[in-house]
């Protein structure tokens, strides 16, 4: 029995040593790999944490991401606009790159988009945890002040990345080959991803998505978005916080969130602009790509708008 | 604690060695509390359901061999109890949700409430583990175990605890007797299949689970063609799902010194529907064959109650997996696919009933027609509910137009590639005996490679936050 004890762990040791050289091998290329990306979601990423020194810099989810576009909102202010926007990509991710940027340049301008019901508390949390660290993970490694936003979704994320080196780049290869060596794929200017095509008035009657949550405040939440405004104040960066618009009129007159979101900006004397039933986008067809998004119509002329907002102040 | 999880990984390493140093008499009391704590990490306090019916069938099991005049109606109290928990904690609300609909048509109102309770993790299958115990000493196939904690382990042994095999008494009360030597074959063995079950679990289930949730969850807004391919894809995901979780089931049981019994044997290479069951879930087909389909008759009745027989265990079968119209209609799809291939056999083919199936390339249309009603019947069983699977339906049989949703295309890339890397396996093993297959080579150095792609493989394209095994919700 000890010959055959000490074989197999002869044998584990072995195969341990093999993989740690493939892991610490691949792990590098791999990093190498994705930090060639020349467009695509993580470019995205890379550009806002590494790259970026443009004047007005936008964050927020995938309504970020295709409602500003950095051209018009360029022309109509005059100063360099890049979209940091990413699908999914709510306050959380916004609180833990902002630093990182601001750690690196000042922008003159930071438009944060948000939703209603950003700050109510809600099941699905943990999994926009989860999808904010899988984001996020491939930069731990250069910036370790991501490890507390990352252990939102569980430390067994940030134990997985110091144990291996592959592990941050899960998934990445295709997307990373993708993006840096083809232009597959590569529709965004400037971080902007244009949507075309408008809504079938007669197939979209009511809402299927509901952005308006109605519940208690998440405590969690509320602490994050008062992170963003205090750091963006100590930084003498000018936050433009906006709900832009929704196809179906929504009523947030009792959304416990929308008001917190209002009184937090108020007290800290902040920018508020709330475009939620705003004319002529409310219920125009021909400006949205579906329910919650603009299309590249819908996106000019809104770009044009808050364009205007940033240029008089 | 799931397997795919790193509190699983860990769990599993600490217990194994502390299991190999402790002495074999203290063995059963470690496994036994060990199995204890990976219930208890699900919800802590459904350990007194399982303590209970655990007390009950030891009981029943002793007074079954003792009084051979009474031993009916122990059985049938040891089955009420065991079903009576079953029903309460999934039928229930199921019932009564039906019972609310039915009333609602003639205006009246359901004065039941709806119960707000968490179905107990595994509970179907420690269930029928449990009752094949009773059921096996009634018959006098297995005699009564008279140590507590020996039966007690039979039913919560953590490998096959919350997803089984579900065992039968015979082969795995004995095994717990057993001194067990450190052997490197077996333990090797074990951890192929672990990391092999890892690896269709992780890599290729949960990677074809992203595009199937994002046709499924919204089947309204998509076309025929995706449709088609998310069920292609969902066929293989609950495969990949389930075999996988079962590999790593029996693996770890291997590496402890226990062995289970065999769960797949790669059913999507089946010929027809009846050779698809001798591959499919095993361990609970043979349980539904032993304890339902024999005592109710069988095939040795008429073609008519043969038929009925059949029909009956398959929707019971359906039942069994959950508690929505979504399982039972995909069980009497598949009752009546049997029911159809008897007529066929018997009176159309005119086949020798116990002639064993054909093998080769002669059978490839049998297997694509079988592997086509097999995938018709997971929308079912995938659906969120029976509007969705008609839904999907209509979409796949009416080519609904509109274009193929890709979703992330490198993941739809990585997914085609992993079935393809999967059937090719399956293929080596079922015709080849794994000749070609790299983690079972004669030479070391082919064989670790084998082991280090596999795992190379899993860090790079794993889906890691993929969740929960599908067989757990049942």
């Amino acid at each position: 029995m000890k010959g055959q004890l000490y074989r197999f762990l002869r044998n584990t040791v072995l195969l341990l040593l093999i993989l740690l050289v493939l892991d610490r091998g691949i792990g590098m290329w791999l990093e190498h790999l994705f930090y060639q990306q020349k467009h695509g979601d993580d470019y995205v990423s890379i550009y806002l944490m590494e790259q970026a020194h443009d004047d007005i810099l936008v964050l927020g989810s995938s309504r970020a991401s295709h409602h500003y576009n950095s051209n018009v909102l360029e022309q109509a202010t005059g100063m360099t606009c890049f979209n940091g926007g990413r699908d999914e990509m709510t306050i959380t991710y916004a609180a833990a790159v902002l630093p990182i940027v601001y750690e690196r340049y000042k922008p003159k301008v930071v438009i944060l988009e948000v939703g209603p019901s950003e700050l109510t508390d809600n099941k699905d949390k943990q999994v926009v945890y989860q999808r904010v660290a899988t984001v996020l993970l491939p930069f731990l490694h250069r910036h370790p002040e991501l490890k507390n936003t990352i252990s939102l979704a569980g430390n067994e994320e940030l134990y997985k990345t110091m144990a291996c080196h592959i592990y941050p780049y899960n998934s990445s290869i295709g997307s990373s080959i993708q993006n840096a060596y083809t232009h597959m794929g590569h529709v965004s200017v400037k971080g902007y991803e244009p949507l075309v095509g408008h809504i079938d008035s007669t197939t979209y009657k009511t809402a299927v998505q509901n952005f308006n949550v109605q519940g208690p405040l998440a405590p969690d939440l509320v602490a994050t978005f008062k992170s963003i405004v205090a750091t963006a104040k100590q930084s003498g960066i000018r936050l433009v916080t906006v709900i832009s618009p929704f196809y179906f009129p929504m009523n947030t007159g009792t959304n416990q969130s929308y008001y917190a979101i209002r009184g937090i900006l108020q007290q800290n004397g902040c920018e508020f602009y709330d475009f939620t039933t705003a004319a002529p986008f409310c219920q125009n067809p021909y400006l949205f790509y579906d329910e919650v998004h603009l299309n590249d119509s819908g996106a000019a002329l809104y770009s044009k708008m808050i364009g205007t907002i940033v240029a008089k102040h | 604690m799931l397997f795919n999880s790193l509190h699983f990984a860990f769990f599993f390493i600490v217990t194994t060695i502390i299991y190999f140093l402790l002495p074999h008499k203290y063995r059963w009391l470690f496994l036994l509390a060990i199995s204890c704590y990976f219930y208890m990490v699900f919800v802590p306090v459904y350990i007194l359901i399982l303590a209970f019916t655990i007390l009950v069938d030891y009981a029943a099991g002793i007074l079954i061999e003792k009084n051979p005049a009474h031993k009916k109606g122990l059985l049938a109290l040891s089955i009420v109890v065991n079903v009576g928990f079953l029903c309460f904690f999934k039928y229930f609300n199921f019932l009564n949700g039906n019972l609310t609909v039915l009333l609602g048509t003639f205006a009246a109102k359901n004065p039941i409430p709806a119960l707000n309770i968490l179905l107990p993790i595994g509970l179907s299958f420690h269930t029928f583990q449990a009752m094949s115990y009773t059921i096996e000493v009634y018959r006098g196939n297995q005699k009564a175990e008279k140590h507590l904690g020996i039966y007690a382990l039979y039913v919560m042994f953590y490998p096959q605890l919350v997803a089984g095999p579900i065992e039968r008494p015979q082969n795995m009360i004995h095994q717990f007797y057993q001194k067990i030597d450190f052997d490197y074959d077996r333990v090797v063995s074990g951890l192929k299949l672990i990391l092999w079950g890892l690896f269709k679990k992780v890599v290729i289930a949960d990677r074809l689970s992203l595009y199937v949730d994002a046709i499924y969850n919204n089947p309204t807004h998509h076309s025929g063609i995706s449709s088609i391919v998310a069920t292609i894809f969902f066929t293989f995901q609950i495969y990949c799902d389930f075999s996988g979780y079962s590999g790593i089931a029996i693996g770890t049981a291997r590496v402890l010194g226990i062995d289970l019994m065999e769960n797949f044997r790669r059913p999507y290479l089946a010929a027809s529907i009846r050779e698809f069951w001798g591959r499919w879930h095993i361990s609970l087909s043979t349980w539904f064959r032993d304890y339902l389909y024999i005592p109710i008759g069988g095939s040795r009745v008429n073609v008519g109650k043969h038929m009925r027989n059949l029909f009956v265990v398959f929707i019971i079968s359906g039942l069994w997996h959950g508690a929505n119209w979504t399982f039972i209609i995909w069980g009497a799809l598949h009752g009546t696919y049997q029911v159809i291939e008897l007529v066929l056999n018997k009176y159309i083919l005119k086949k020798d009933p116990k002639q064993p199936p054909k093998k080769g390339i002669a059978t490839l249309p049998n297997f694509i027609i079988t592997f086509i009603l097999v995938a018709i019947a997971w929308v079912f069983f995938r659906a969120n509910n029976v509007t969705d699977a008609f839904t999907i339906m209509r979409n796949i049989f009416t080519l609904k137009p509109g274009p193929l949703f890709i979703g992330f295309a490198a993941g739809f890339v990585y997914s085609i590639l992993l079935i393809i890397f999967l059937v090719v396996s399956e293929i080596n093993q079922e015709y080849f005996q794994n000749r070609y297959s790299l983690m079972y080579n004669r030479m070391p150095a082919i064989r670790y490679t084998g082991y280090v792609l596999l795992i190379v493989t899993m860090l790079m394209v794993g889906v890691f936050n993929g969740g929960q095994f599908i067989y757990f919700q049942f």
